[in-house]
């Protein structure tokens, strides 16, 4: 801190400018005795020196470091501090300062080590110590052994009359206090960040991408998604990607159209179907960034009701080409086979596998349940699926209760059509290869994907979200799936929370059966958890409410469920009953 | 470079210091080229791009919380006062070197145009902009505090110092509206943040003034400046005494 020196001699601050340490009002109250003490020695001590016409010590122009005030053959400034030298306290913090007087008479370098403050254990907080650790000095320097009043005392013994020190001078040492530790803690983190970011720039320099990139520009996208909703590609093609994800992404594409085109064509129906571009992501890299597991999502279009065709991907990238493979192909397998441990983990690899095998290879099935909470009831509705294989219960969707999601069984969470603001699809990958995906949803929680969740573990709620594209839904709601490999199971002979599901081609009917009871679309399921339904008991009760209707177009918002809701919560009742 | 602290004589950086860095600096650009190296380099590169931002963020409020708490002359004592300058000055350090990074982060990775380091447009990145230079403006003129100091014009480096004031709300709002969406308790941290600074600050222009108002030739202040056994007494002194 430079001293400003006054050029008007009325300034009334003049006295303070020159002398800073004095005008303490503080510790000229608090040490006052102290003070009055040591006049004695720096009156026998200063003669002769004129604190005026000498310029402030801080004005005069510094030295570097590397200048030659220091002798060449000193060791490093930092080694030289001793162990006697006290610890840095918060009242040394600021340099001992001399005040002009004192200095005058002595060399710069003198100067310099006379700076060298400390926090003495003993002194009182009100101890100025910009004026007092300046005599304390000397004996620092000469004298090594000795209690601390009897060091103090041949300290000061050594200043003659004439004020200079009758040793010869030794070099400067610098004594550790926090404020220093503050500084050497912050060199220290610059030195790192730099570091980090040498090797962050060299690194991007190198392989021509950046980690960590990919996941942010995604979220940007999924923002600019966000507001353009029904058609989330259109922002999605036009971000700028670095080379080999662009590439990666666009491979993937193409594969993805090839292979699941004419699938999602026939399952979206229509002539537009499957043709926009498919909606991929990157769930993981390999740390050297080889191997990719991804998914990719062809969007349904704007005017169907559909599930959307999801499928992962591994890739390798082998002399600047991915090699990719979707699920449900025996690339897939062949290649998840050969991916390392740092793309995943041992159980995961097993789950994918199973997955992509799919249909082909039966297991015995997971037990799962209805995706809510057991015990609550929740409305079903059922769309037929458009495309060419109709199916009555091709398209269902639940709301109802609470309107949080659960997963219907253990197994892996994964985010498909990730969007920024934590939407998409959630697919979850049970044991037993099947995969269970749950669309419209909001709120999904920040689960990795990959994660395993458990069965009852909440994954979002019901809500009106279309990531994947598809038509607007009316209200809230969960549309729920079966998925193995690349394909849509059927619920047919499936059993969820206690009910069978089961669909019938004449007329083309699907229901939910649990013993005698049967609710067709547009009633209301109770789910009773993951064990299998009971035995159909060989009483018939009669249930005019839930008999199938020869109309399979029943559709939510026609008003029938309203009617029947009260009639289905007493065959809930019963169906409690019997378990 | 001869970097010096500005309350000392003593050199801020021991000679090692540099060589270490330059050595430092080549390790990690052979380590990169190796294949372990890049993989850490990844890894190192995603923390960056996430959290630098945050860590900037963090250091600079640090600053400015400190920077107001140094000025405040009620509770603290001399001592605790030099400390909150250290602080200031570290944190301040810290701040804008991770700013640095994160600007150099941002816009290898492509989430930013290099023009939009200079030129601030409309939007969440160009308020990034604003605040970028602002600081610039508050660490030079930060670094150059005694010129200001002993030059006729002490005023003028207090003017340039409060554009810190301007530049930690808007580094606040970019850090909120850019990139990815904040959490809510990030929102409500950078609320208490704020409220915290701004309390800070309305207390110090109250205080501020108080203490500076006692004249410093009180005569309770007995010069200690003694020559040839006699006090020396300035003028000013001599006549408050008398």
């Amino acid at each position: 801190m430079a001293r400003r020196s006054s050029p008007d001699p009325e300034d009334p601050y003049r006295e303070f400018w020159e002398h800073p340490g004095r005008s303490s009002r503080r510790a000229a109250r608090r040490a006052g005795s102290r003070r009055a003490g040591r006049g004695r020695h720096s009156a026998g001590r200063a003669g002769g020196v004129s604190p005026r016409p000498e310029p402030p010590p801080a004005a005069r122009p510094r030295e570097p470091w590397w200048s030659e005030r220091r002798p060449p053959a000193d060791p490093p400034v930092f080694a030289r501090v001793r162990a006697d030298d006290p610890p840095g306290g918060p009242y040394g913090g600021r340099d001992a300062r001399v005040d002009a007087d004192v200095v005058a008479g002595r060399s710069a370098r003198l100067r310099t080590a006379s700076f060298a403050g400390g926090y003495r254990p003993g002194v009182r907080p009100g101890f100025d110590a910009r004026t007092a650790f300046a005599r304390d000095e000397p004996a620092r320097r000469n004298v090594s052994a000795g209690t601390r009043t009897g060091r103090r005392r041949a300290g000061r013994g050594r200043h003659g009359p004439e004020g200079r020190p009758a040793v010869p001078v030794r070099p400067p040492r610098y004594p550790r206090r926090s404020a220093d530790g503050l500084t050497a803690a912050s060199i220290a983190v610059v030195f790192a960040v730099g570091l980090a970011t040498l090797a962050a720039w060299e690194s991007s320099l190198l392989t021509g991408e950046f980690v960590g990139a990919s996941s942010a520009a995604a979220a940007e996208r999924g923002k600019g998604s966000a507001a353009a909703r029904p058609r989330p590609d259109a922002s999605r093609s036009q971000r700028p990607a670095r080379p080999a994800e662009q590439d990666l992404s666009d491979r993937v594409n193409e594969l993805a159209l090839r292979l699941r085109g004419p699938d999602a064509r026939r399952s979206y129906g229509g002539e537009s179907g499957g043709k926009g571009a498919p909606l991929t992501g990157v769930i993981r890299f390999s740390p050297d960034r080889t191997w990719a597991l991804g998914s990719t999502v062809i969007p349904v279009p704007e005017d169907r009701e559909a599930m959307p065709q999801a499928a992962l991907y591994v890739a390798q990238r082998t002399a600047g080409r991915w090699q990719i493979a979707l699920s449900g192909t025996a690339e897939f397998d062949a290649l998840l086979a050969r991916a390392p441990a740092q793309l995943m983990p041992p159980g995961e690899r097993r789950a994918l596998a199973r997955f992509s095998a799919g249909a082909a290879r039966p297991t015995v099935p997971t037990r799962l349940m209805l995706p809510w909470r057991i015990g609550q009831s929740w409305l079903m509705t059922a769309a037929p699926a458009t495309g060419r294989p109709a199916r009555p219960l091709g398209l269902v969707a639940f709301r109802g209760g609470d309107g949080r999601v659960l997963a219907a069984g253990p197994g892996r969470f994964y985010r498909l059509c990730a969007t920024r603001d934590g939407g998409g699809m959630v697919m979850v990958i049970h044991p037993d290869g099947r995969a269970t995906t749950y669309y419209n949803l909001t709120g999904i929680p920040k689960i990795p994907d990959g994660g395993a969740v458990a069965r009852g573990t909440p994954l979002g709620r019901i809500g009106t979200d279309r990531p994947c594209g598809g038509a607007p839904v009316d209200r809230p709601q969960v549309q729920f799936g079966l998925r193995s490999g690349n394909d849509d199971l059927p619920l047919e002979g499936v059993t969820l929370g206690g009910w069978t599901f089961r669909e019938q081609a004449s007329p083309l009917v699907g229901w939910a059966e649990r013993g005698p009871l049967q609710v067709l679309p547009g009633g209301l399921l109770r789910n009773f958890g993951p064990q299998p339904p009971p035995p159909a008991a060989p009483k018939e009760e009669p249930r005019p409410d839930v008999t199938p209707e020869p109309d399979p177009s029943d559709r939510p918002g026609t008003g029938r469920q309203d009617e029947s809701s009260p009639d289905n919560q007493e065959s809930d009742a019963s169906g409690e009953q019997q378990q | 470079m001869p970097v010096e602290s500005s309350n000392s004589d003593r050199p801020l950086l021991p000679p090692w210091a540099l060589r270490l860095m330059a050595f430092g600096a080549l390790a990690v650009l052979v380590g990169v080229a190796t294949p372990p190296g890049a993989a850490a380099a990844a890894q190192v590169q995603s923390f960056l791009s996430f959290y630098v931002g945050v860590f900037a963020l963090l250091s600079l409020t640090a600053a400015v919380v400190s920077g107001v708490v140094a000025t405040e002359r009620m509770i603290l004592h001399i001592g605790h006062r030099v400390l909150a300058q250290a602080v200031h000055r570290a944190a301040s350090l810290v701040g804008i070197t991770c700013l640095i990074s994160h600007i150099m982060v941002k816009v290898l990775a492509g989430q930013a145009e290099p023009i939009q380091i200079v030129v601030p447009f409309a939007e969440p990145i160009g308020l990034g902009t604003i605040a970028f230079e602002l600081f610039l403006i508050v660490i030079i003129t930060g670094l150059l505090r005694p010129r200001f100091a002993t030059a006729a014009r002490p005023w003028l480096w207090r003017t340039l110092h409060i554009c810190a004031y301007a530049a930690w709300p808007i580094a606040i709002t970019h850090g909120l509206t850019a990139g990815r969406s904040a959490d809510r308790w990030v929102v409500l941290s950078y609320l208490l943040c704020v409220m915290a600074v701004a309390l800070a600050a309305i207390t110090r222009l109250f205080l501020a003034v108080k203490p500076r108002s006692v004249p410093r030739g009180a005569p309770d202040t007995v010069p200690t400046a003694v020559v040839t056994g006699r006090p020396v007494v300035s003028q000013q002194r001599q006549d408050a005494l008398n």
